[in-house]
């Protein structure tokens, strides 16, 4: 079995108002100094029943030009482990 | 250097490029030479439309402000500011942030006015939902819209959309927004006086959108991907910030003008408030917040990151501005000021980067564009009646109608969206026209979209006079006297003559129906190179109109209200089928001419209609479009879901073809129901405006009943009926591929 983490965030270029928020919020709780950038993405799981590495890679990386992530305002990047 | 590529890869062509030389008599830096590319492109400039758009009225029965971004008419001491504007191109690669920042951008253009928004309405135009690419626009679009819209708190109170092949690949997004103000408060956008300031408001500048007004709009589509990263990102919570600390940094009396930073951002904002105050505007870029780290001068100056604006402030008041900025969490900040000669001169860390004259910027070159009769109207403009056969079962026929998606109930859509926020809105998404109060007043204002583009198709000139009586009739059957227009028109590549000759006859069309019913054109948008690798899409004038309610307990909706109330045909109908739903959906034919169209008949269906309405005669009263009689009666049985109310209709006595009489979309016609007794005085009013009149039948019952000559056409259930109609949208889009 593999599992794949799949990270999808808004690209850099993007304005993220959900970030905004968040660092907002943060520095009304008195981390004013140290905030530099929030940006907020998401997390996917995807376990996978297989165990060819190379395989996977690619139908991951297929699916998140197909639906996980919006290729117009997103990056994605994801990591592979073996799992039990 | 400037080299020819640079200027080409822009959208300069060489002449312009030439013309930019002599104008400047040197060579143009890079920061200049992409404003001017910024400044002249069709999206800012208007270069091939200009000529055409001056015939538009400017008049009309209402007083008309044709302001710099958005116009609106004078109803007593308030002022009713609106625009459409089409957001196409980025929607169909983004639609959700498309369609919303295409709902953000209109409403900006109503608040730098100085009015609040107060309403909005959408005109969508989609390809064929058997396409699953469509389907995820239609669904994108609708979200865009309601994400945006329902933020922030503006109602989107109604419009339409039309599904057609020939949206395939290009979608149409066009965002209205109607927004009040007292006539005093109203702003301009320009920026006069010596000394005064120049301040940058609102969000930060990333490189969103660089080169989007030219790059994306400019240009026909034929891969989406590779442009993609010019769709920009809507934040409907920091635009409610700005239209609060906008409205009321201009109740201060410190802010002399205002301007959204849309198209083409800094630089038509900057150069159009020079030219539009007759002055100049010396600024310094260090100043400007930036969200990214590295940007070109350039970037910054055409950049078209949302939630902007410029201003222009009193010397002296710009603390008081900064305060109420900061009070909204939005920057202010000083970045230049006005000067006397009438040059925008921008710095850099103190180094000069451009140094023009405000108006050879703002004027466009203007083109005198070709044009020639598209080929395919002869194809198709002739249509052989005999060879259409009437179909034998009329019961299928009026379902599959009420079932095709461009004629289904549309409340898959607007139960998405909020139309109830702020608390006027009279008459809800639904209806032929959409109605607000006017806060403060008796009165109510009455908004509808309207455009049937394959009539366009078939007789651009007439197709537009439709666009333009429809609109007016759906305003009349609320209880509203047509007031003002705003058009957006959306048509293929203007270099190509066919398209552009379509584009003229639209334009003369909507001039002369709109100059026959004295309603002005107060604002407008033109969208060019909506184009797919098969075609232009069709010929697409939205005309959104909204019209005046005196008195607000005279509204009228378009579903019966009781049971045994006389139903009346008000108009004629013929016997024609040329671009009707009927045609397409049922024969798969795309022919023949758009409807006939009389505008004095119209006008006299009109004139009774509002008449009846306003003695408080009619009950219901509903116009006639895609689908025909028996269309639009079924809609007046089954609109409202509460109370769904049967008809039988058994005194037609036509004699032209049934399937014309049932399903033939003649212009003109108004169906209203009323109590027997005030028949007569209805009678009477119709007489006075010349109107024909029949009673056609009478409400009541379970069943939607149609005969001619005792002969029965259509008998079925009223469920029936409204599953059919109510659900085909959401199943359409549940299906799977």
């Amino acid at each position: 079995m593999l599992k794949a983490k799949v990270y999808v965030n808004l690209k850099n270029t993007v304005v993220d108002p959900q970030g905004l928020a968040t660092k907002n919020a943060l520095k009304s709780l008195n981390y004013e100094r140290e905030i530099e950038e929030v940006r907020v993405g998401k997390l996917i799981d995807i376990r996978l029943d297989m165990s060819d590495r190379k395989k996977a890679e690619q139908m991951i990386d297929e699916m998140c030009k197909k639906l996980l992530s919006n290729p117009t305002i997103e990056d994605y990047s994801f990591t592979l482990e073996e799992v039990e | 250097m400037i080299t020819s590529e640079t200027y080409r890869s822009l959208g300069l062509t060489d002449k312009e490029y030439q013309k930019i030389l002599s104008l400047l008599k040197r060579e143009p830096t890079v920061t200049e030479l992409a404003m001017f590319a910024a400044e002249w492109s069709e999206h800012c400039g208007y270069v091939s439309s200009r000529n055409l758009l001056k015939i538009l009225p400017k008049t009309g029965k209402y007083k008309t402000l044709i302001g710099e971004d958005s116009g609106g008419i004078f109803v007593d001491d308030i002022a009713i500011i609106f625009k459409m504007e089409s957001h196409n191109h980025p929607s169909q690669v983004e639609p959700k942030q498309g369609a919303a920042t295409g709902v953000g951008g209109i409403i900006r253009d109503i608040f730098t006015a100085g009015a609040r928004p107060i309403a909005s309405l959408n005109s969508l135009r989609f390809g064929s939902l058997s396409e699953p690419y469509n389907k995820y626009l239609l669904q994108g679009v609708v979200d865009g819209i309601q994400f945006y819209g329902n933020c922030l708190g503006v109602p989107t109170i109604g419009g339409e959309i039309y599904f057609d092949e020939s949206y395939n690949g290009n979608c149409l997004v066009n965002a209205m927004s109607i927004g009040i103000a007292k006539k005093n408060e109203l702003a301009k956008a320009c920026a006069f006086g010596e000394g005064n300031s120049i301040m940058y408001v609102g969000a930060s500048t990333g490189r969103d959108g660089i080169g989007g007004c030219s790059v994306l709009a400019s240009h026909e589509f034929s891969e989406g991907d590779a442009k993609r990263p010019t769709v920009q990102i809507g934040d409907p919570f920091m635009e409610k910030c700005l239209i609060e600390a906008t409205l009321e940094i201009l109740s201060t009396g410190y802010v002399l003008g205002i301007k959204d930073m849309g198209a083409a951002g800094l630089t038509c904002a900057v150069s159009e408030m020079a030219s539009d105050g007759e002055s100049g505007i010396d600024m310094e870029l260090c100043n400007i917040p930036l969200r990214e780290k590295h940007m070109e001068p350039w970037e910054i100056m055409v950049s078209e990151s949302q939630a902007r604006m410029l201003v222009c402030v009193k010397a002296g008041k710009e603390k008081a501005i900064k305060n109420i900025f900061s009070k909204w969490d939005l920057n202010a900040v000083t970045i230049g000021k006005v000067i006397k000669d009438k040059m925008v001169r921008i710095w850099d860390n103190g180094k000069i980067l451009v140094e023009v004259k405000a108006d050879i910027l703002t004027k466009a070159p203007i083109y005198d564009m070709p044009y020639k009769k598209p080929e395919y109207m002869k194809k198709i403009n002739n249509l052989d009646i005999d060879v259409v056969h009437e179909p034998s079962d009329y019961n299928i026929v009026l379902l599959n109608l009420l079932k095709s998606p461009s004629i289904a109930s549309k409340e898959w859509v607007y139960e998405q969206y909020d139309h109830m926020i702020q608390l006027n809105t009279v008459v809800l998404p639904g209806s032929d026209a959409a109605v607000i109060r006017l806060k403060g007043t008796n009165k109510a204002i009455a908004a509808t979209t309207d455009c049937n583009s394959r009539y366009c198709y078939l007789n651009p000139y007439r197709g537009a006079q439709i666009a333009v009586a429809e609109a007016a009739r759906n305003l009349v059957c609320s209880g509203a006297e047509p007031a003002s227009v705003t058009d957006c028109l959306n048509f293929g590549n203007p270099k190509k003559p066919d398209r552009y000759w379509q584009f003229k006859n639209c334009v003369q069309g909507i001039t002369d129906a709109c100059e026959f019913f004295d309603v002005s054109v107060a604002s407008g948008n033109v969208s060019f190179y909506n184009e797919n690798p098969a075609g232009a899409v069709y010929p697409t004038p939205a005309i959104g109109m909204i019209g005046i309610i005196d008195d607000i307990n005279k509204v009228c909706t378009q579903y019966f209200k009781n049971e045994d109330d006389l139903i009346i045909l008000l108009g004629i109908s013929l016997e024609e089928l040329g671009g009707s739903e009927y045609l397409k959906l049922v024969h798969e034919l795309v022919r023949g001419d758009a409807p006939e169209l009389d505008l004095k008949m119209e006008r006299a269906v009109q004139l009774t209609t509002l008449e009846a309405i306003r003695d408080g005669l009619v009950n219901s009263a509903h116009d006639l479009s895609e689908g025909g009689l028996a269309v639009g009666l079924a809609e007046c049985c089954m609109s409202n879901k509460e109370k769904l109310i049967g008809a039988v209709v058994d005194n037609l006595n036509f004699d032209i073809r049934t399937d014309a009489l049932l399903f033939g979309e003649s212009q003109s016609r108004i169906i209203l129901s009323c109590a027997e007794k005030s028949l007569n005085q209805i009678k009477k009013i119709a007489k006075k405006h010349k109107t024909s009149l029949q009673v056609i039948g009478s409400t009541g019952g379970n069943r939607f009943i149609v005969s001619n000559n005792d002969n029965k056409l259509i008998d079925l259930s009223l469920e029936k009926l409204q599953d059919t109609w109510s659900n085909a949208l959401r199943r359409d889009i549940d299906s799977s591929n």
